[in-house]
């Protein structure tokens, strides 16, 4: 028989331990009652008010009160006062469905250790007729030895009246003083969690109270609205009219509009929805437009990542998912893409719809996720759309106006520059003033010569557009009627002609009727081409075959090459090289090439004509080399043949290579020239990385 | 008179907004062993108008673009779909593949040739396509399926949107113009939408598509 004795024993922790933990936790201000605020947002608070009294100081006070589902004896036993384990489960969403943001209470110890005591009163919505007050004194854990040996003391206090659920924690004492940052960063942190809108009765409204600190109190109260470069304030009255108007982010109203200008295009006039209130604010989030704001463009591109979008109120209440993460039911940012200097998209604005529905025209889906898409439903899309557009086109005109007034105010403005700097040379002592005249005049004739070659590339840019605009509309109205008519009356003839001369038509008829024929055909590859170039879904980014391009190409040049006895040897990697851009940019890049070497043919007179067109593939990159038997490149410097203007022939643009290297340059590529290559005349080559083969 | 599959066709209706072409479509025409008819009133009062001159044995030879003079509010494709509905053969001439033709009304032009020099051949050839789809008789590439549509992305400015096939090719995005579809589907279109239409997925190039019969998934 076994005389073992049995003591029981169990692990103790040193009230050193918590002081410890207290300590390593560190937590700043912000930390800390972030900590007791996401504990009001789990327990479904709508309300709560953080109070920063004397914070500034050490011997300050924390006060967190909610309105939330409060404790009950056992709960503050066996789950607030159990440190390092949570009772929450973070993906079992609240009674509100929100998704739990607090951690497992240790972020809780160490902002209750941030004072001398902490109490927590709470009464629990379960049980209205109990309120539990519990103190905690850390003085007493620094006299004992171990945890255990602190006795806490739940008091419980029963009434027939109810007490308002929610719970009230009171840090007092404060052992350290916080200053303005940590308040600010608590600020933002609280702007998180707080619903965007304050009239959402299932949302979370906190309120900051710290008298040292009003702007912040303000930012809380106000979120970034305040912020927004533009307000949109659209309305759809009774009836089906709608109003809307623009303000700027001081408050002013920058443009407003009645119902025909919102809706320009729709033929029955009114909108078929209920009344409606739209509101969009529009935030520029970049440093020069936050410059004068109080907030910074990172919180604020924060908090619109967080709540951006447009959401959808219904009588009051608020309808998911309009406007929830990843929810775009107003297509902006599809529409941000392709202007993204006038129009909001859900990372950069946030806004709402009111609709009052008082007879029912919106229906709700009978899972409640959102409403029948249906005529009223689309209606108030389209007015929200509508209103939208007319806030990009005012935006745009605004634009338009500033650089055309920039335009004219920049001459003066630099002008009055001018004569600062030379008043300030002018006051130099005369030593140094001849050295910065000097260095002066020299800055002064350079600057000039770059705005010089920039006002001639931007007038020869205009002038080519002109030129293409033109030869576009030559090329339908050539290519749709008198080429057709040539084309056609020559078929009859030649028809009739063989049926009529028999063989007389052989020998006096075929040569002339063939000649005018290629000739049309001629014509009609200018035209084709030209207008080949100008559709529209060219310049829509996307998968591009590159040697699917090239062939098009070539047998659209073919008989350009022909009428130019052009010989093309073509020798094409094995292999379909692509990749993603858009397939005007290599039309512009093979275009171009292939017109030069034309151009350098007629210009020397060139006899024996080759172009030779190679490509080759290695290591993710595609390489086109067209060389040609011109004259190569004389006359001028190698590195000058990609300057805008630069040419060597008669009434040359100067623009082709120059657009060929920002194009290869919008592609990630690099181009490079060969003086003299196989066939004596210049060889360019184009490296473009691919996708894949 | 010519016959094609057991229809006889006496004589072509030639509609063209420019005098000189409708001389040179004319030509053709009557190289075919077929009387021209060159329609030279106006179409402004109705397509009505255009159909009720149309007698037994006509077919219509009709060029795509009818609004550069005042001649006509729409274009030929307009002009051939209702001929086609009211079993009247009838060939698109357009200068070459226009995208600009709508793909509701494509469904009801099998024939379609080049403006550039058209020989009574291909005439002949396009007016028996047209005949045999009017017989029920299609080619592959033309037959009509009702199949899934989903529109890939919209474009406000271009006022046309892209969709995607899966049962024709999964990889390239098909434009079609607002304007081509009803209204009650233009009011739904968004990315990510589905419908059903009903598309010809044997054809070989985006261009030939034609889009009709649109559901609501």
């Amino acid at each position: 028989m076994s005389n073992d004795q049995r003591t029981k024993a169990q692990l103790k922790f040193s009230t050193e331990i918590v002081r410890r933990l207290g300590e390593e936790l560190n937590p700043t201000l912000d930390k800390g009652v972030l900590e007791l605020v996401k504990n009001a947002y789990d327990a479904d608070a709508t309300e709560c008010r953080i109070e920063l009294r004397g914070t500034d100081q050490p011997g300050g006070k924390i006060i967190v009160h909610d309105n939330g589902d409060g404790m009950t004896a056992d709960q503050i036993a066996n789950g607030w006062l159990v440190l390092g384990r949570s009772s929450k489960m973070p993906n079992r969403q609240t009674r509100l469905g929100r998704i739990p943001a607090g951690s497992k209470g240790l972020g809780r110890l160490a902002a209750l250790r941030m004072g001398r005591t902490a109490l927590l009163s709470t009464s629990s919505r379960r049980d209205r007729n109990r309120r539990h007050d519990i103190l905690i004194d850390w003085d007493e854990f620094d006299k004992a030895k171990i945890v255990e040996d602190v006795a806490l003391e739940i008091t419980t206090r029963a009434s027939n009246k109810r007490f308002p659920p929610g719970t009230k924690v009171v840090i007092d004492d404060l052992h350290a003083g916080f200053g303005r940052v940590p308040v600010k960063r608590l600020a933002r942190e609280i702007l998180l969690l707080a619903d965007p809108f304050d009239d959402n009765p299932k949302g979370f409204q906190p309120e900051l109270l710290a008298p040292e600190y009003e702007d912040l109190e303000s930012l809380v109260r106000n979120r970034y609205f305040d912020d927004a470069e533009y307000h949109l304030m659209a309305e759809v009255r009774t009836g089906g009219q709608a109003v809307a108007q623009v303000f700027d982010w001081k408050g002013k109203r920058l443009y407003s509009a009645e119902h025909k200008e919102i809706a320009p295009r729709r033929r029955n006039g009114t909108y078929d929805c209920p009344p409606a209130k739209f509101e969009l604010w529009v935030f520029i989030l970049n440093q020069q437009a936050f410059s004068v704001r109080q907030s910074s463009v990172g919180e604020v591109r924060r908090w619109l990542s967080e709540f951006g979008g447009v959401h959808f109120y219904y009588n009051g209440l608020r309808v998911s998912p309009y406007g929830g993460p990843d929810d775009d039911w107003l297509g902006m940012n599809l529409q941000r893409v392709r202007s993204p200097e006038e129009r909001p998209g859900t990372n950069t604005s946030i806004g709402r719809i009111d609709v009052l529905d008082q007879h029912s025209h919106l229906v709700e889906k009978t899972d409640r996720s959102g409403f029948i898409e249906d005529g009223p439903f689309r209606e108030l899309r389209t007015f929200a759309r509508d209103s939208m557009d007319w806030m990009a086109t005012r935006r745009l005109r605004e634009a338009e106006q500033r650089r055309s007034l920039a335009r004219v105010r920049a001459p003066k403005r630099s002008g009055k520059a001018k004569e600062r700097i030379q008043s300030t040379i002018a006051a130099t002592p005369k030593a140094t003033r001849e050295n910065l005249e000097k260095a002066f005049e020299s800055y002064e004739s350079h600057r000039d010569r770059e705005v010089n070659v920039l006002k001639k590339e931007v007038q020869l840019y205009r002038t080519l557009s002109t030129a293409g605009i033109t030869a576009a509309t030559f090329a339908h109205e050539s290519n749709a009627n008198p080429v057709k008519i040539i084309s056609q009356s020559l078929g009859a003839i030649r028809r009739r002609a063989i049926e009529h001369f028999g063989e007389l038509y052989s020998s006096k008829f075929e040569r002339p009727i063939e000649g005018i024929k290629r000739a049309v055909e001629s014509l009609s590859v200018l035209s084709r081409a030209t207008l080949d170039l100008l559709d529209h879904d060219k310049r829509r980014p996307s998968r591009i075959d590159l040697h699917e391009v090239l062939n098009d190409m070539l047998l659209t040049y073919a008989p350009f090459f022909k009428g130019r006895d052009v010989e093309v040897i073509t020798s094409l990697a094995p292999g379909t090289p692509f990749l993603r851009g858009q397939r005007a940019s290599v039309e512009s890049i093979i275009t171009n090439l292939l017109t030069n070497s034309l151009a350098a043919f007629e210009a020397a007179a060139t006899r024996d004509r080759v172009v030779e067109i190679t490509t080759q593939i290695s290591n993710d990159q595609w390489s086109l080399a067209i060389s040609d038997s011109g004259p190569g490149i004389v006359g001028i410097r190698k590195s000058d043949i990609w300057l805008p203007g630069r040419t060597t022939r008669k009434r040359g643009t100067g623009l082709g290579l120059t657009i060929v290297r920002d194009a290869v340059a919008d592609l990630g590529g690099s181009v490079n020239a060969l003086e003299r290559g196989p066939h004596g005349g210049a060889v360019i080559t184009v490296h473009l990385p691919i996708i894949g083969t | 008179m010519i016959t094609i599959d057991d229809r006889q066709i006496r004589r072509a209706l030639i509609v063209d907004d420019e005098p000189g072409a409708r001389d040179a479509y004319e030509y053709v025409i009557e190289d075919m062993g077929i009387s021209p008819y060159k329609v030279e009133d106006n179409l402004h009062n109705s397509m009505h108008g255009l159909l009720s001159e149309i007698q037994p044995g006509d077919v219509i030879l009709c060029d795509f673009h009818l609004k550069k003079r005042d001649y006509a509010p729409y274009n030929g494709d307009r002009v051939l779909a209702n001929c086609f509905q009211a079993n009247v053969p009838g060939v698109l001439c357009t200068t070459y593949a226009d995208p600009s033709i709508r793909r509701d009304c494509l469904r009801y032009i099998p024939g379609i040739i080049k403006t550039g020099n058209p020989q009574p051949s291909d005439v002949h050839r396009a007016l028996e396509r047209c005949v045999r789809e009017l017989d029920g008789d299609f080619q592959p590439d033309r037959r009509a399926w009702r199949t899934l549509v989903r529109v890939d992305d919209i474009d406000l400015d271009q006022h046309c949107f892209y969709v995607v096939i899966p049962a024709w090719n999964v990889r390239t995005k098909v434009r079609i113009y607002n304007d081509n579809v009803p209204a009650d589907i233009r009011a739904l279109i968004e990315p990510d939408r589905r419908f059903h239409a009903v598309v010809n997925t044997g054809a070989e190039r985006a261009r030939d598509l034609f889009f009709d019969d649109w559901e609501t998934e």
